[in-house]
Formats: structure tokens, sequence, C-alpha cells
């Protein structure tokens, strides 16, 4: 059988590339080391473009808003639920805090049009800020025009915010520990940093991209399965692949086990970057091998799930009572260890309830079941968790890891120095938690 | 810190009448042992010339990948080497401008010495990631002397007690002197019939006793950094830092420059798999090198006129100078070049320099050179001429 492209990973980003290049007349084959699909469901914002290019609406795509959207327990009992109405937010908020209410729809507008540029600059290409050519600098020119025409207030916020940290940005308009503490656990999602690190206001705010207003939890869907449905493209599971290259040019894959090998003249990967390019190390130059190997993914979160008969009436539930709880949780996991206390928070999502834990690093997770099923007042059976050695995103949202610094400085448009060889996953623009948007952005730069 | 002295300094110390010392690499070798080079200079044409090149980085490279790895950086091809065989090559970055230039010495299937000018540890171990090699430093625990000249070989075969006619150039051997393991190569900076022997540090002086005893006979000489100089520049050889910058020490684009345009594209593989700079290089290749690497020759008549004008016979540098030297057109307005080391060839009685030149400047264009003239600036005329200006029949035979 003759490819014209294989795709490594069936996860969004992988079938979204794989399906981009097949619409393109490819044919196409995805190679996805798991024997079957990860039935956990996909968090985060789909972006309309990829719904709309591959008809996933007719697909069986769901897409879960849930309303509340969050439920926090509060200190004196009873619970903090904001809607996706901002006037039933307020009114919630009020119970706790009048001060907070009254700040709740300026602080929702306000980061619902900073992560509105977020979202234009993540539907396209990082801007490549070496280019002397024209079209580049025009685009770059016409996104400073856009963020300038959305007035004074959000040039100022984004210069200022984006480096902030997250404690910093909460503490300048909230009161309410509750309040900050659900908030404050976005900007340290899947991030060794606590929220008095900079730049986890970013963090807040790319996870707020796609979200409507005053909603701070991305979505959450069956994307991958929904992909997993389509015709068009041949995957073949339960085979770890690795690139095969020489002479700088990628000529296919070969799989692990069976020793196999897979010709195609184009290789797309949407395995974290390091995985794929260090075995490739031969064909690089040494400077680029080395930003490969240093690329921050610390694993930091546990994923799983919670056996609850029956299903929490709840669907999100946050365990962040402040911002201080978050950032002691992330304390013990700078030195290595698991959080004595978690930040937890639990997802219900078509009848599976699932478990997001942090922060949890690569090592031995001794007591770990049992202090955050004592956290959620269930028995330590009812828990099940998979500690992630390294970050779901292949790659941390930090600073120095965005735009056209990733996944490494000077190689943001999803190719590699090796010639028929690029990089679709979430280590590329813009990064995790936005299924489907690396995938898109990489096949249309293939194409 | 001071410098430190190399393992043969108990014998070359005594031997600095006017202790003219150099700094290579961290140590002081001599710039010449008597007052004068000339004797040394022409022991390495005339008789043979001993000269501590222990300074060299070297580094051993060995194990399954070792020559995967050396092919990786360098842009000879390792691989095809057989082993007994010495290969000088340069290496370069991703853009294929030069690094540094050294040799590889193939001393068995999986083991490697390579020499280098600048400290190259660290550059290796960034290459080797996923490769099964281990790369050890041995520039303190090995110690080197150079032997050159006509009867280099009649000494190191009394020396050795073996016949070492089979001894190709740019081949090397393991031998014994004097019950002391060697390696002897048939390499050298000099462009003469000569020599290198690498020796364990500790047996250092040992060695340097044998050769002196077995060669006073044949005239051997030690000689130091002013004499190499000389016949260096006859031989068309360039010196980092003198005639090209590391690409890692430019500090502009335009210090930094290609094998191809020093007259190294002999040494750019063609059939091997990726290399730093492989690309660059190719490219370059197929558009033409913007530069050459020449010799120039500086006419007599013209330097004894610029002298006569001032009422003098024509003066010589009295040593190699390595200074850069602007070279002009004939008409002596349009630059079109420059010189980076030149000096007075005693055995081809040349005034001769090495020059960075536009590579459209064929061999025999008539060029100026910059020079100075009693204080003044004047432009002296020389010819383009192919390198090595001296390449006796000896130097491969």
């Amino acid at each position: 059988m003759k490819y014209d492209a294989i795709v490594i990973g069936a996860g969004a980003n992988g079938l979204v590339t794989a399906h981009y290049l097949a619409r393109a007349g490819k044919r196409v084959l995805v190679v996805e080391q798991h024997p079957s699909a990860d039935p956990s469901a996909d968090v985060g914002w789909i972006p309309a473009a990829v719904m709309r290019d591959l008809r996933l609406a007719g697909s069986g795509l769901r897409i879960d808003e849930p309303d509340p959207w969050i439920t926090a327990p509060l200190p004196a009992g009873g619970t903090l639920e904001l809607s996706r109405d901002i006037a039933r937010s307020t009114e919630a908020i009020r119970r706790i805090s009048p001060a907070d209410a009254g700040k709740w729809p300026e602080f929702c507008r306000r980061m619902r049009s900073l992560a509105g540029v977020l979202e234009r600059l993540y539907l396209v290409p990082p801007p490549d800020i070496e280019s002397n050519d024209v079209r580049e600098l025009t685009r770059i020119a016409g996104l400073g025009l856009y963020v300038r025409r959305l007035g004074k207030q959000t040039v100022i916020d984004l210069a200022r915010i984006l480096p902030m940290s997250i404690a910093e940005l909460l503490d300048d308009w909230f009161e309410s520990d509750v309040l900050k503490g659900l908030l404050g656990a976005l900007g340290v999602w899947h991030l060794k940093q606590g929220p008095r690190s900079g730049g986890t206001a970013f963090n807040f705010l790319h996870h707020h991209a796609g979200s409507p207003i005053g909603v701070f939890r991305p979505a959450r869907s069956n994307i991958t399965q929904a992909l997993s449905k389509l015709p068009g493209v041949e995957v073949r599971r339960g085979a770890r692949a690795m690139v095969l290259a020489r002479n700088g040019t990628a000529t296919g894959v070969v799989l692990e086990k069976s020793g196999e090998t897979i010709e195609a003249p184009l290789v797309a990967s949407s395995a974290p970057p390091r995985a794929t390019l260090q075995p490739l190390a031969i064909e690089l130059y040494p400077d680029f091998a080395r930003a490969v190997g240093n690329i921050k993914a610390r694993g930091v979160v546990a994923r799983g799930t919670l056996t609850l008969e029956p299903p929490p009436a709840y669907s999100t539930l946050c365990i962040a009572p402040s911002l201080d709880y978050l950032e002691r949780a992330y304390d013990d996991a700078k030195y290595g260890k698991d959080s004595t206390a978690p930040y937890v928070e639990v997802q219900r999502t078509d009848g599976r309830v699932e478990v997001h834990v942090q922060f949890v690093p690569p090592g031995t997770h001794g007591g770990l079941a049992e202090r955050v099923a004592q956290i959620l007042n269930v028995r330590p059976n009812q828990v099940e968790l998979q500690p992630a050695e390294e970050s779901l995103y292949h790659g941390e949202l930090t600073l120095d890891q965005i735009l056209f610094m990733r996944p490494v400085p000077g190689w943001s448009r999803y190719r590699t120095p090796i010639e028929g060889l690029y990089l679709c996953g979430s280590g590329t623009h813009p990064g995790g938690g936005i299924p489907g948007a690396a995938g898109r952005n990489a096949a249309r730069e293939i194409l | 810190m001071s410098l430190r002295t190399t393992p043969f300094h108990p014998r070359t110390g005594p031997l600095s009448e006017g202790q003219a010392w150099r700094r290579w690499a961290g140590y002081v070798v001599a710039s010449a042992y008597e007052l004068s080079h000339d004797r040394e200079y022409h022991a390495i044409r005339n008789s043979a010339a001993l000269f501590d090149v222990s300074p060299l980085y070297k580094y051993l490279v060995t194990g399954r990948d070792a020559a995967r790895l050396l092919d990786h950086v360098v842009t000879r091809n390792v691989g095809k080497a057989k082993v007994g065989q010495v290969l000088y090559t340069p290496w370069c970055d991703n853009e294929g401008k030069q690094i540094d230039d050294g040799t590889i010495s193939v001393l068995g299937e999986q083991t490697f010495r390579m020499t280098s000018a600048d400290p190259t540890l660290r550059w290796l171990h960034l290459n080797s990631s996923g490769l099964d090699v281990t790369i050890q430093d041995v520039s303190e625990t090995t110690a080197a002397v150079s032997l050159q000249g006509p009867s280099s070989r009649e000494i190191l075969q009394l020396a050795a007690e073996r016949d070492l006619s089979a001894l190709k150039y740019f081949r090397l051997t393991s031998a014994k002197i004097r019950g002391i393991p060697v390696t002897i190569s048939r390499t050298g900076y000099t462009g003469d019939l000569g020599f290198e022997v690498w020796v364990d540090a500790s047996q250092a002086v040992p060695l340097w006793d044998a050769l002196i005893e077995t060669g006073t006979p044949y005239g051997i000489t030690p000689a130091g950094m002013l004499a190499l100089d000389v016949a260096r520049i006859e031989a068309g050889l360039l010196l980092i830092e003198v005639d090209y910058f590391s690409s890692r020490h430019a500090l502009i684009e335009a210090q930094k420059s290609s094998p191809l345009e020093l007259g190294l594209g002999w040494t750019v593989a063609t059939d091997k798999a990726r290399y730093n700079g492989q690309a660059a290089l190719d490219a370059e290749r197929t558009r033409g090198p913007a530069w050459q690497f020449t010799g120039l020759t500086v006419d007599w008549d013209s330097l004894e006129q610029l002298y006569a004008e001032v009422g003098l016979p024509p003066r010589l540098p009295s040593q190699a100078w390595r200074t850069s030297v602007p070279i002009y057109d004939r008409s002596g307005n349009k630059q079109l070049g420059y010189a980076t080391s030149g000096g007075w060839s005693p055995l081809l009685k040349r005034y001769m320099a090495l020059a960075h030149l536009g590579s459209e400047h064929a061999p025999g264009t008539e060029v100026r050179m910059e020079l100075t003239v009693e204080h003044r600036r004047k432009q002296a005329q020389a010819h383009v001429t192919p390198l090595p200006f001296f390449n006796p029949e000896r130097k491969r035979a």
C-alpha cells in the first residue's frame, strides 16, 4: 500500500491533520500507539473552522456546555455556583462578597476581550517575527490594528496582564478566596507553576479562549471519538511509530514492535516534539536537538475517573478554596513531591465522571488516591488516577514556549529541519487545550 | 592561573636561549630556541626539525557509533576511511561556516583520535545525543612531537628500529621507540616529508631524548613556532584566528568563512549522510563560493623600486607576519580582498602572502598589496599564485 502521508497519533490534532490532508486528495495513514480510542472527554475549545471544514456537526460530535459551569464548596457550608448567565453568577457571588459581585461583569468583559485576541492568534500559524516578507508583515500589522481597534484598555491589559501572575490579576479585582481559588486554578492548569508565578495570567486567558463571556472553564467534548468515526483516512492502532529519515529527508515510519516500515514522502507527527525528534538527533544540528531536548514538558497532572453512584448533581466541582491553597499545592511539586492537599476538579461528561488532580509530578505517588478520596469525601477505591510523566500539552504553556517559540524558537511553523517531517500536535502553536487547532494550522502549512 | 608547560618542558625549557615563548592553548611553547629562528627554519627544509606540538587539543572517540558521530560533525567522509588513515578535515556550523579544522586518526574500527585548535569536547558531546559513543579529552595525557624535514624518516626508522618506507602520506602506525609505545603518523604542518609522534605524556621526556640522540648525527634541530610559521606559509596551510576566524568567535557574518572559500573544497564530501552544514555547503558549491584563499607573490622589482625611492635597499620582514593587509586591483583604487599571513621564503627567495580574494581573480592576475615603506603607505605589485608555494615530491613520497 502506498501512502502520500503518514500521521503519527490518533488524538484530535493528529486526526484533524489527517482529515485535512485527505480532503486535499492525499492518501493518509494514521498510526496510533494505543490499541483503542481514549474514552475520556476532550477538554478545550474546538475552533468553529475545524467543525465547519470537517463537517463535524453531523458526525456525532457533542459539546458539553454545562450550566452552572462550576460548583465550589464554601467554607461555611453550601456552594458557590457560577452560571453561563452573568446576572445569575453576579447574584451568586453577591452572597459571598457584594464587592466582588459588583466587579464580576466588568471582569468578564475585559477577559473576554483579551481572549478574543488570543483566538485570532491561534487559528493561524504564529507571527514570524524574523520575516521580511510583505505578506507576513501585513499580517502582523493587521493583528496590531485589530488589537488597537479593541480600544486603549485592551492594549494596556494585553501588555500588563499577559506576563502577570494570576494571583496578582485576581487580587487586583476580587476579595473572595473561593472565587479567586476557582479562577486561579485555571491559571495553573497543566503548568508546573503556582498562581504566584509570572505568566499564569496568560495561561488563564489561554484556557478562556473559545469560551463564552463569563465562563472560565474550557468546553468538554467527544471530538476525538467523532473524528475517529469520520471516513477518509486509514487508522492503524496498537503500533508505536518512529519517524524514519535519511540525509535530512523523512522517508516514512517504522513500527516499534514489528519493525515494519511504511514509506511515505510526508510524515506529520502529533506526538510530543521531543519524542518525535530525539531519535533523529543524528539528522539534526545540535543546537536544534538541544532546544528540543530542553522543551519544558513536566508532568503535573493526574487524570482519572471517579466511580459515583448515582452520578453527582454538579457538572464541575472545583476544590481549590483559595490562591494560598493552590500555591501550597504547587510548593510540594516544586520540590518533587505530590501536593499534600492537591487541587482537584471533578468533571461529569456523558455519564463519565472524570477527575483532574494537580500537582502530581513524576515519582512515587503514595497515598495520592486516598488524599483525593478524602478531599472528595468518597472511598479510595472509587478513585482511579493515572499520573502523567510528561505534560499532557507536550510542552508547558509558559511565556517562553508560546507563539513563535513553540515548540522551539525559530521552528514554530510546524516544519522541522527534516524535509517532509512536520509537527502537528499540541506541542506546536497554539498548544494544548484547543483540540484540532494545531492540527488544522499544521495541515494548512503542509498544503 | 599561570600558563602550563608541556610534558617536554624539562627538555625544551633549558634549550631556550632567549626565553622567547608563545602561548598556545593555555601552554607555553618556544617561539624560537635560538635568538633567531633562521637555523630552525633551515632544519625543516634541509635536515630535520623537532617541534613540540603537545598543546593541540586531542580527543579519543570510541564506541559503536564513533564514526557516525565524527561524520555528523566534520565535512570529510570518516565512515569511508580505513584503519591507519589520518584525515585532515574542517568542521562547520549549520550555515556551512567553518568552526575549526584538525585531523582525525583512525586508530581502530571504533577508535578515533581527533585533534583541534580550539576546545571541542562540548561540541562533540552536543552532537552525540542518542549515539553509542565515548568521548575522552586526552589533551593532557597525550603528548606529541612533530619531526619534519628530509631526514625525518631516516631518524625515525633508526629510533623505531623498523622500516617506515611503507608508511604513506596521511597514514599512521603504532611502533616502539626504545621500548616506549608510540603512534607515528605521516603528517605535519610544514608541507615537507614529516611525521608526528604521539606518546603518553609520562613517556614524553625519554622519547625526546631518544629522538635527539638518534637524530643528532642527522642534524636534528629543536624548532619553535616562528620557523614553523614560515614553513606553513610556504606550504599554503591556513591557521585559525589568523587566516580565518572560527564561526564561533566571529562577531559579524562577514568574519566567517566556509571551507569552500578557504580552498578546502576537497575536504567537503559529496557522498555522505547528513552532517552539520551540509545543506548550506551543497548550495554554496552549486552557486560557487564568493571568496578564494590563494597565494600572492610580491614582485621583487616593485619592492626594490619602492625602497629605492627613499634611498634604501629592499627590506624584508624578518619574521612571518600575521596581520590583515589590503589587496587592491592593479590600478590601486579598488580593494579586492586582504592578505592574512605573509613573509619572506628563504628557500624560494620570494616574498609570499596568503590572501582572501574574490573567487574571480585567477592565478597570474596582477594585484597590489599595501605595505609601509619608511612610515608611508605604498602599494607593491604582486601576482596571484596558486598554493602551495613549496610542494616538494618528498612531501608525499
